[in-house]
């Protein structure tokens, strides 16, 4: 199955990840840099929505491509009200790239996100068990 | 925009080209100058002059000539190698949004200003544009030359023109000047000489085409106008005469060239478009074959009418030319041809001050018609117009992207990805606000890109430049890839110190552990690699320039580097006071006093507070602490080997050095120490100073692979080492792991004076004195050598575990030194013992008190003796099985001595005073109200060994029931009566009655003694046969004070045999009068 979930990157309010999971099979480092360098155009998507005063705008659409050797991914991005922000990057598929679906998912990325981090039994700040990453990979296979 | 317009004037400025002899080329090279360069200062003009377009007249306030030797410019290849970066490691970067400004105050990237003129240079006079064409030629012979004007005339052949001209794309037409150049420094040819010469040539080659320069005349030093070393011998009368001469190149030659060539051109073009040949050739052109110029063809008139009119500022001229030309370009499929006349064209729009977006278009045009005529170089050259021209518009998010794309689309150019990653990453840079998270991933692409064609040092500062973006910032995984790199480029470059710097900090990597044993081992062994280069050179740098702290070596020429492999998680430092003899389990769990108490107890120890405050809290001490000479101090630290991989490190030692820097600690050293992965272990190293002064313990050190030291610095640790003195050692000769509740055993403590000097006021003080009865024994004194064993009895008690300690205290050579010694030991649960009291009806001033008494576990047990310590006297009433014993406990005032009333509860030898001692000691404990002490002495059978011990009830409080009836009653009667009523039929029964007042303050009441045919409440229910009082039945009882006893006899009759009740007495109190109060128990009589 082509699985259109690359990578989910949580960043905190400080802009310090909290999570970094890669789907694909090649765990370079690459990602991890595209990811940070997003937070460039989050940063300037954070301010436009100060400026036109849409503070209950969360979804922050699409944040530019990252075009990596193995194919092309494009990144979406999503911010909570307490200003944790939530990056997807999904495999390019032009004919099928759906708006809606994709804020779905990001919503559903921070809902996740909340309710494990709710959990009195959460050790903060460790994503690493396969609980977390399962659930948002199965979130990813409903893409 | 002002700067955009000048740098577009300075690139396309009109163009001479200087073709010279041999021996021209000589003299001028005499002053380290090539013909062109011995030119350039001189081709500024700085006064205004006309002209004249075909459709106006253009005023040129200024003008620049570029002046070129060849036409076939070739790009350097080593310019990049020679233009490296220079890498400052605490130079200005950019860590955040704050230091951009700063940072883009220079030139951030002088390699790429450096590669970009060369490449523009060698793009010129590209046989696609004509922009480029010389407007003059100018040739150069010397009066040194055989024969100068046979020179000039072969010089000036055609074919000695550059290819271009031969193509017919340049015109050979254009004006051309004749310069004669007399070296008056070396040549022997007088002026009239030289004059002949002149004149031969103006004869044979137009005089207005001639000029003579002299050079090479310099008497006093002169204005350089060309930099250090050269020009040296031209004097300023040769400069004033150069100047001249360009001028009058420029005014006579240029300028009527250009005027002229615009309008031939223009008629040119006039008769060309309105010729059929050339209509049927715009629509039936040979369209599939390359184009290429053709000198007086409609497409070169053009674009040359275009060029010549943006060379002398007409740029409405140009542009519509420029566009057509490029429409016309188009239609012939002249890509390149096309795309330089867009390019043109769009910097025709940005000198008119014209609209942005059609400059982007003209611009955007050119770009894809040159990616379209697969033409990289120009592609990128067209790329770099564009970063001008949107550096002009400060539109810089485009220029990023233009950038980046050019970057991609140019790969056969392999120098072309590095340097436009890094441009894009700076373009990033600029935008407002910055995206300087671009910025560091475009260096680092620009890095990776550099590495890959060897540029090492310009990999290393693009990384570099970057690390300090995600320094940090939690992006360990990207920090640790940098790191990496940053460390193999270092050690590629022959930066040794900063490689190690590099791999030291990779492999202290909290996320070096996340990866798996080979690739822990590979940066292991790359910093193994790195040092052992390092070291192996004739004078390692020993000063790490980024931490920008100098390497410690050690004597033995490795470096000690502060490498954390194995973590050294705790570490710890015992002297010999510290040390403490402990017997039984090793831990401080339990009931525990703190040494502090201890020393309290001694006197003249108040200097040593603040030492015991520590062994109590663990904090550590302010100030210097000392010890003796000759005495070894422990050093323990932790090991912690967080790899995957077996860390084995050798010759581990602790680092001690006095503080003048003198004398050697003789140290223990751990030869070998092999960690298995994620495994703790901890090594204890010793050593004892044999010297006296300060001490400092800086930290500890291990040989690494023969390498290189790892340290460990400890945070400062100063010691005074004092003169030797006797100390005392001591240890347990006996003592017990535990103990039953209540077991008494010996136990002996052996101490032991050093043969050094005798010791006074030796004293043992001791915690816990509710087991040994005391808690401090003095000693006295104990000569050198001589050892003492003190005998202690202890007593189990309290169950659970106890750390008890001593401390043993004592003058050596008028010190107070102590040394510390402690025990954990449990106690144990040996026997029950459950109490309750009643009140006794014999004696008022008596009570019942009932023990339970019966072993904890399974065994045998067997009571040995019952005493009081306290004037109670005990009474055995009876034993119930083995364990329950009812006593009666006689209080107070009749018996002042201890009475024991029979053998049983006589005191046996109970360790002779040591049970009182302890008794005291337990008294300490409770705060009740004194009452009967008791001490019962048991022993148990436990397999067949008998352990004897007591136990003490302390402060048993004694029977007293206020709540109910303020008074003791006893009723002294016969318990049984044998009578014959045939005989007798009434039988009289003498009751004594005894009354004890046990109200605080005198109270008053009345007595009556009731028939028990009569109801005294509603619970009370006498059945027949009943028993009647004789005699006066009520009594007053007038103020009885507390405690105050009265006695009061009573005559029962009864008239025929069985049981009766005797309590039929009634108080009514004065206090409460309506009240009739009755004690709730039956006081039985038989009858027979």
């Amino acid at each position: 199955m082509n699985k259109l979930l690359a990578f989910v990157a949580v960043i905190g309010k400080d802009n310090r990840p909290i999570v970094l999971q890669d789907f694909r099979n090649n765990k370079e480092i690459t990602m991890h840099f595209v990811v940070h360098s997003s937070l460039d155009i989050i940063d300037r998507k954070i301010n436009e929505i100060k400026e036109s005063g849409e503070y209950n705008k969360n979804y922050l659409g699409y944040l530019g491509p990252a075009l990596l050797g193995e194919g092309d991914y494009a990144l979406y991005g999503w911010i909570s009200y307490t200003g944790v922000k939530f990056i997807a990057v999904l495999k390019e598929n032009y004919e099928q790239r759906n708006d809606e679906k994709i804020k779905g998912f990001m919503q559903k990325i921070e809902v996740l996100y909340t309710r494990t981090i709710s959990n009195p039994f959460h050790f903060a700040q460790d994503f690493s068990g396969p609980s977390f990453t399962n659930k948002l990979q199965r979130l990813g296979n409903e893409l | 925009m002002e700067e955009l317009k000048k740098w577009i004037r300075s690139r396309y400025a009109p163009k001479v080209l200087i073709i010279s002899s041999f021996e021209a080329r000589a003299i001028i090279q005499k002053s380290n100058l090539s013909p062109a360069e011995l030119l350039q200062p001189f081709t500024y003009i700085s006064h205004s002059f006309t002209v004249k377009t075909l459709t106006s007249t253009i005023n040129c306030p200024s003008v620049k000539i570029d002046v070129v030797d060849t036409l076939e410019c070739r790009m350097n290849d080593r310019i990049l190698t020679d233009n490296p970066p220079q890498i400052s490691w605490d130079g200005c970067y950019v860590h955040g949004p704050k230091d951009i400004k700063q940072f883009l105050s220079k030139d951030t990237t002088p390699w790429f200003t450096a590669w970009q003129q060369a490449f523009l240079k060698s793009l010129n006079h590209s046989p696609h544009e004509l922009i480029d064409m010389p407007l003059a030629i100018v040739y150069m012979a010397s009066t040194t030359d055989l024969d100068p004007l046979a020179t000039f005339q072969t010089l000036s052949r055609s074919q000695a023109l550059p290819q271009l001209y031969h193509q017919k794309i340049y015109d050979g037409t254009c004006p051309k000047v004749f310069l004669l150049f007399h070296d008056v420094g070396t040549s022997s040819l007088k002026n009239a000489e030289v004059l002949q010469i002149f004149e031969k040539m103006q004869k044979s080659l137009a005089p207005s085409l001639c000029h003579w320069q002299c050079i090479n005349s310099v008497t006093e030093p002169s204005l350089n106008h060309w930099g250090p070393e050269k020009g040296q011998s031209i004097s300023s009368s040769d400069c004033f005469q150069l100047q001249m001469f360009i001028d009058e190149l420029l005014m006579r030659e240029i300028v009527p060239y250009i005027e002229r060539a615009l309008k031939t051109l223009d008629n040119i073009l006039e008769q060309k478009r309105r010729g059929l040949k050339n209509s049927i050739k715009s629509i039936f052109g040979k369209k599939n074959v390359e184009f290429s110029f053709q000198y007086g063809g409609v497409e070169h008139v053009t674009r040359l009418i275009a060029d010549l009119a943006f060379l002398c500022g007409d740029y409405d001229l140009a542009v519509n030319n420029y566009r057509s030309a490029c429409n016309e370009f188009k239609n012939l499929k002249a890509w390149p041809h096309a795309a330089s006349a867009s390019e043109m064209q769009a910097l025709c729009v940005v000198m008119l001050g014209g609209d942005n977006r059609e400059v982007e278009y003209a611009l955007d045009t050119a770009y894809t018609l040159y990616q379209r005529a697969g033409e990289q170089a120009l592609l990128l050259r067209c790329a770099i117009i564009t970063k001008y021209v949107f550096q002009g518009m400060e539109n810089y998010r485009k220029l990023a992207q233009k950038l980046m794309n050019a970057g991609n689309d140019a790969r056969e150019i392999q120098v072309a990805y590095p340097l436009f990653m890094e441009q894009t990453a700076l373009a990033y840079l600029k935008i407002r606000p910055a995206y300087f998270r671009k910025y560091a991933f475009y260096q680092v692409l620009a890095g990776d890109e550099y590495r890959k064609i060897q540029l090492v040092k310009h990999a290393l500062n693009c990384y570099y430049s970057a690390s300090h973006i995600y320094k940090d910032k939690k992006y360990d995984f990207v920090m640790m890839h940098l790191e990496h790199m940053l460390g193999r480029f270092c050690y590629y470059l022959e930066m040794y110190a900063e490689a190690v710097h590099f791999f030291l900090s990779l492999s202290s990597s909290p996320k070096l552990l996340i990866h798996n044993d080979q690739h822990q081992k590979k940066i292991i062994n790359e910093l193994i690699s790195t040092v052992a280069k390092w070291t192996s050179l004739p004078i390692p740098q020993d000063y790490d320039p980024i931490n920008k702290n100098s390497i410690p070596f050690h004597p033995d020429g490795k470096p000690l580097l502060n490498f954390l492999l194995p973590k050294i998680k705790q570490y710890s430092v015992r002297l010999p006071q510290d040390k403490v003899v402990t017997s039984g389990k090793d831990n401080s769990s339990g009931i525990s006093v703190t040494w502090g108490s201890l020393l309290s107890q001694v006197s003249g120890s108040s200097h040593l507070t603040e030492e015991f405050d520590v062994f109590d809290s663990n904090k550590e001490m302010k100030g210097i602490r000392s010890f003796h000479i000759g005495e070894t101090v422990e050093v323990s630290i932790l090991t912690h080997n967080p790899l995957d991989l077996m860390l084995i490190i050798e010759d581990v030692q602790v680092i001690v050095e006095y503080e003048d820097e003198s004398g050697i600690v003789n140290m223990t050293s751990l030869d070998k120490l092999e960690l298995s992965p994620k495994i703790d272990k901890t090594v204890t190293l010793e050593f004892s100073p044999q010297k006296p002064g300060k001490l400092k313990i800086r930290g500890v050190k291990w040989n690494y692979s023969g390498v290189f030291y790892g340290v460990y610095n400890f945070s400062e640790l100063i010691y005074e080492i004092i003169p030797e003195s006797s100390s005392v050692s001591a240890s347990f000769l006996q003592f017990p792991d535990s103990l039953l509740h209540g077991q008494i055993q010996e136990v002996q403590i052996k101490v032991t004076n050093q043969v050094i000097n005798p010791i006074n006021d030796l004293c043992i003080t001791f915690s816990h004195p509710f087991m040994f009865g005391k808690s401090q024994i003095k000693l006295g004194d104990l000569n050198e050598g001589e050892e003492k064993v003190v005998d202690i009895w202890l007593r189990g008690e309290f169950i659970g575990f106890h750390t008890i300690k001593f401390l043993i205290t004592y003058l050596s050579q008028g010190i107070l030194r102590y040394t510390r010694v402690q025990s954990v030991f449990e106690v144990k649960p040996s026997v029950k013992i459950q109490t309750r009291y009643e009140s006794s009806w014999k004696n008022p001033n008596e009570n019942i008190l009932q023990l339970f008494v019966q072993p904890a576990f399974n065994a045998e047990l067997s009571l040995k003796q019952l005493s009081s310590l306290t004037n109670h006297s005990l009474r055995i009433i009876k034993t119930l099985g083995k364990e329950i014993f009812y006593l009666a406990v006689k209080t107070g005032d009749e018996a002042q001595n201890i009475i024991f009333e029979q053998d049983w509860l006589e005191p046996v030898d109970v360790k002779s005073g040591f049970c009182w001692e302890v008794k005291e000691a337990l008294k300490k404990f409770t705060n009740s109200d004194p009452g009967l002490d008791l001490l019962i002495s048991w022993e148990l059978i436990i397999n067949q060994t008998r352990v004897q011990g007591h136990h003490y009830l302390l402060n048993l409080s004694l029977y007293q029931d206020k709540q109910a009836i303020p008074l003791r009653m006893v009723i002294d009667a016969p318990s049984e009566i044998s009578h014959d009523f045939s005989a007798t039929p009434v039988l009289l029964i003498p009751v004594k009655l005894s009354l004890k007042s046990l109200n605080e303050k005198s109270q008053s009441f009345n007595l009556e003694a009731y028939d028990s045919n009569v109801q005294i409440n509603e619970k009370d229910i006498q059945k027949p046969p009943h028993l009647w009082w004789s005699g006066n039945t009520c009594t007053r009882f007038e103020k009885m004070d507390s405690g105050e006893i009265k006695i009061i006899e009573f005559t029962a009759l009864v008239t025929e045999p069985g049981c009766y009740n005797l309590n039929r007495f009634c108080f009514t109190f004065d206090s409460e009068i309506t009240k009739k109060c009755v004690f709730p128990y039956q006081h039985q009589i038989l009858i027979n």
